[in-house]
């Protein structure tokens, strides 16, 4: 699985494992290759109870040894219940003999319009459907009105891989001080053709108005995507002063990621298609002042006015939402701040472990 | 009916300019307000002709003003003068509209021995009532309203708009805690930070529906507060907190047990309660008159008007030369019933085309439908009349559209379409637009094949003026590409909501067609038009509780019998079979014949020349071209559409900033 549904997946695994009321653990990772069951197994162990037995098995992309097993273990009944990540998948729940499931809604499909009668039925039949945001299960249910209410389970920043979190993060509060940080606003998200929902093209066009309020003011694009040659071609069709302090900045890795929150001083997404936004969490680690769309599950995240600032998807509210944070260093810092605090509260693993144990019915203590 | 105007700024931005009053109705005492309420008082007098006043005073580190322009039609006194102030709290309102269940309101707070009148009007009872009740007013007022109260024992500033939006209210927020407000967008653009840009979101949607999609308007920072909405402004603390708007009311759901209901007694409800709406509407100082087009709806209005007042009934008729077109025999027959006197006024392209530019200057937002207004405002103004009602709405209500039969018919046809996977459906929608002869059916049918099939998206489909496609060729592609929608996240979410709230197709059309082609058309033209004229255009259609019993009966009995089979039943022993059954024709006017002929010389020139931005260079005269060549898929409503926009854009100098 790729990038936010791997972590989401290890952070599941990791939390079911710390569980006292699971004997036995299944991780089965449909598209992972097979070399990776070891780094998957001590992952996993740093946050499993000793009792638990951990099955770790890939199928290098294999649907058919996938479906296989999992007839397999029905038809044995190796397991009580069997947890979905991805919707695709959870229509082999129609094989007979399937146990009780849980799946999560998860995916673009269920924010756009109805579903094919086989994933409505995945979903409507689920013991446990899962949502990683009230806005997620809202918009699902409002295409598919057929669809029961889910049990709400926000996402967390990850661990460490192979250690458990330290108590104190060791990204500091402190180190947020706006009035040390250079005039930027850093946006970090796929740009991919067709899917160009986060906001890029509308911060790009807010950039004139915000140049005309705050002269050195950057706009930093981290990630890629093929969508980002037309975002580059608009860029260039700006004024050259204000074309040049915008700064396509590519795929970054943790540690340049983590060194551009380190200096940049508001991140923005005016996304309106979030499922989660766990971009906003990791901003709010960094005590950033955030600036996300008001339509998606941002708001979630993002208390207006608190710990940052919801606006529409509109050039001109940008702009001027920006512009707020670049030139006010007490307005940035109360956000920042207040983000941070409501981060270290509510999206830590040790939260998403309790929300996702008392979701599923189990001890989480 | 009047203008009403606001500014918060920070004190050191804005020069006070105190002045004596210009107008000798004003007295001697002077007025306070700066020179950019001034522009937006003057940019608003059409709306007010009958005197103006202003209001300001320093909050803090900010200056608050407000401006009014005033149409005099209830207490026509001086102590319904506005900017209205409260000598107790301080509370100061400035207000547009009519409150019909004033005297009502007005008597439920004269029972709280706190509340006193200086006047005999409306106004007064808004302000009294917000004393009163605080913002819970807005859920007890029934009429058409658009007001501001800033309240300074609170520091805030609430605004409202009526359920429907009936009439217009428009904002805008500048860097560095700046706000205002107005009644139109004409008098937020004289505000020097004010930026002219285009607002690409809102040209996408003027294109994709032939009229601007609120909450945006074509201006970029400019909204408007949607209908049944308060917003708050917080001037209280060291920033300006401008508050995301605030629903106070929706459209009840459909009540599934309606249907067991017969179909003679909600007519009867039906009618008392539009009599009772028609009643209300004709409360006034000043002479009432009605458009009257010979349709059922308007028929229904003046019959009623006869009923509550028939010596009072002046109507006014607009003919045309065109036989497709003209209803006048009909209109006619109704008036010898009901009118105690009609105004028939002939209409050719002689006599439209030398008005064409002073209807396009009065176009607040560009429009192609409401030339029909326009002109028949117009001749009431002329006949001595200030208040005109009109039979808008009766449609949308009441299932008269052919987009209800058409919606119906395409959801029945879907389910077998639904069947073919949805790469199938696609590559068959393009098969159907590269094969059959082209016209606006086909290029609809292809991408109606190629949707989900669900009611809202077939509804999208039937009202669009331009299809994605098109826009495409004619826009410039940096606008498609920052604004990927037609419409504003939060309609398209309410359009859902109201989608899957539906239990059949014509009560899930019902509201769409209330929520966007009413509201985004048809009202914004009825204002923008009536007021070119200083005319009130009171719609008694629209009306909150004659909505609340409409809506709740379920969408086919509505049209059980074909169109409006209620509202035909309800007005059965007042109007004649032979004016109810005959096919229904729209209040228009024969603009393709116009265009390619009497008109051609004003609008070509235009079109030819809109080769700059927003547009592709040369695509609007390309479609001018193909027009007049005869392409089916071009016909005169797409082409005004084009024309309204390129001269809008041009009068307001709106610039290019990519």
């Amino acid at each position: 699985m790729a990038g936010g549904l791997q972590q989401l997946a290890r952070c599941v695994a990791r939390a079911l494992a710390s569980s006292a009321e699971i004997r036995k653990l299944g991780i089965w990772g449909q598209m992972d290759p097979r070399s990776t069951e070891p780094f998957i197994e001590r992952v996993v162990q740093t946050y499993a109870h000793p009792g638990v037995d951990l099955d770790v098995r890939t199928f290098g992309g294999s649907r058919v040894e996938l479906s296989s097993a999992i007839a397999a273990t029905s038809l044995r009944g190796s397991y009580d219940r069997i947890m979905y990540l991805l919707l695709n998948q959870a229509v082999l729940s129609l094989l007979p003999g399937h146990p009780p499931y849980s799946v999560w809604e998860i995916g673009w499909e269920l924010m756009t319009g109805p579903l094919p009668w086989w994933k409505c039925r995945a979903l409507r039949h689920a013991d446990v459907l899962l949502s990683i945001s009230r806005n997620t299960t809202a918009v699902a249910s409002l295409h598919n009105p057929q669809l029961p209410a889910a049990r709400v389970v926000h996402l967390c920043t990850e661990p460490p891989l192979f250690s458990k979190t330290p108590l104190h993060d060791p990204v500091a509060a402190e180190l947020y001080d706006p009035a040390r940080r250079q005039h930027s606003v850093l946006i970090v998200g796929n740009m991919y053709r067709g899917m160009l929902y986060k906001g890029h093209q509308q911060l790009i066009a807010a950039w004139p108005q915000v140049v005309g309020g705050c002269p050195s003011a950057e706009l930093w694009i981290a990630s890629g995507g093929d969508g980002q040659l037309e975002l580059e071609a608009q860029a260039r069709m700006l004024p050259r002063h204000v074309a040049k302090k915008i700064r396509f900045l590519g795929y970054l890795d943790q540690q340049a990621l983590h060194d551009r929150y380190r200096q940049c001083r508001v991140f923005a997404m005016p996304s309106t298609g979030e499922g989660f936004g766990l971009v906003f969490v990791e901003a709010a680690r960094y005590g950033i002042p955030c600036i996300g769309g008001k339509y998606d599950a941002v708001k979630e995240i993002v208390v207006h006015n608190e710990t940052g600032l919801l606006v529409e998807q509109h050039p001109h509210d940008l702009a001027l939402a920006c512009l707020r944070l670049l030139n006010d260093d007490r307005l940035a810092k109360r956000l920042g701040n207040a983000g941070r605090q409501r981060y270290l509260e509510n999206f830590r693993f040790c939260h998403f472990r309790d929300r996702l144990l008392r979701a599923l019915d189990l001890d989480s203590t | 009916m009047c203008g009403v105007a606001g500014i918060v700024s920070p004190l050191s931005t804005e020069v006070v300019v105190t002045q004596p009053s210009p107008l000798p109705d004003q007295g001697a005492a002077e007025r306070l307000h700066t020179s950019s309420m001034g522009e937006m008082v003057e940019a608003l007098r059409h709306r007010g002709p009958d005197g103006y006043g202003t209001w300001a005073a320093a909050v803090g580190e900010r200056h608050i003003e407000f401006g009014h322009t005033r149409l005099a039609i209830l207490d026509l006194s001086d102590a319904a003068k506005q900017p209205m102030v409260d000598a107790v709290s301080g509370c100061v309102l400035v207000y547009n509209g009519e409150i019909y269940n004033f005297r009502e309101l007005r008597a439920e707070l004269l029972r709280d021995s706190a509340s006193q009148f200086i006047s005999s009007g409306d106004t007064e009872v808004i302000l009294r009532g917000y004393l009163r009740w605080g913002m819970s007013v807005v859920r007890r007022l029934r009429g058409m309203f658009a007001f501001a109260i800033y309240d300074p024992r609170v520091r805030q500033l609430v605004l409202a708009r009526d359920n429907f939006g009936i009439k217009p209210l428009y904002v805008t927020e500048g860097s560095g805690g700046k706000f205002a407000f107005a009644s139109e967008v004409r008098a937020l653009l004289s505000l020097p930070w004010v930026r002219r840009s285009v607002d690409p979101f809102g040209l996408k949607g003027y294109l994709a529906y032939g009229s601007v999609q609120e909450p945006y308007t074509l201006v970029s920072g400019i909204r408007s507060v949607p209908p049944g909405h308060t917003l708050t402004v917080d001037v209280s603390g060291d920033e300006l907190v401008v508050g995301d708007p605030e629903s106070y009311w929706e459209l009840p759901e459909v009540r599934s047990r309606e249907s067991k209901v017969s179909v003679q007694h909600l007519a009867r409800q039906i009618r008392d309660g539009l009599a009772e709406s028609v009643r209300l509407h004709m409360i006034s100082d000043v002479p009432v008159g009605v458009f009257l087009s010979g349709g059922i709806d308007s028929s229904a209005v003046i019959a009623l008007m006869a009923e509550a007042a028939p010596s009072e009934v002046h109507a006014l008729t607009v003919s045309f030369q065109e036989a497709d077109f003209d209803e006048s025999e009909i209109a006619r027959s109704v008036a010898c019933r009901y009118a105690s006197r009609h105004t028939d006024i002939p209409l050719t392209a002689d006599d439209l085309l030398p008005l064409l530019p002073e209807w396009l200057e009065s176009q607040d937002q560009p429009s192609a439908d409401g030339a029909n207004a326009w002109v028949i405002s117009r001749v009431c103004k002329e006949a001595g009349l200030t208040v005109a009602l009109s039979g808008l709405g009766g449609d949308e209500l009441f299932g008269g559209y052919p987009t209800f039969q058409r919606a119906a018919m395409a959801s029945r046809a879907f389910t077998t379409i639904a069947m073919l996977p949805n790469g199938a459906r696609r590559r068959l929608a393009k098969m159907i637009r590269a094969t059959w002869c082209q016209s606006t059916f086909v290029e609809k049918l292809a991408e109606w094949v190629g949707s989900d099939g669900s009611n809202l998206s077939t509804y999208l489909i039937l009202r669009a003026m331009f299809l994605p496609q098109a826009c495409a060729e004619l826009l410039d592609p940096w606008v498609t590409s920052v604004a990927p929608t037609e419409l504003h996240p939060g309609v398209l979410n309410k359009l859902v909501k109201q989608a899957s709230a539906s239990p059949d197709t014509i009560a899930a059309i019902g509201r769409f067609e209330m929520s966007t082609y009413l509201h985004n058309t048809l009202l914004r033209d009825s204002d923008q038009m009536g007021m070119a004229h200083s005319l009130e255009i009171r719609v008694p259609f629209v009306d909150r509780d004659l909505a609340n019993l409409a809506a709740v009966i379920p969408g086919f009995i509505h049209t059980k019998s074909g169109p409006k089979t209620l509202l035909r039943a309800a007005m059965g022993d007042s109007l004649d079979r032979a004016w109810m059954n005959r096919p229904k024709k729209c209040f228009a006017f024969p603009w393709d014949h116009w265009l390619r002929n009497g008109l051609r010389k004003e609008v070509e020139p235009v079109l030819m020349e809109a080769g700059e931005f927003p547009f592709r260079p040369g695509a609007v005269g390309q479609y001018w071209q193909r027009f007049l060549q005869g392409d089916k898929t071009l016909n005169a409503s797409r082409m005004l559409t084009l024309y309204a926009l390129v001269s809008w854009i041009r009068r307001h100098r709106l610039e290019v900033v990519q």
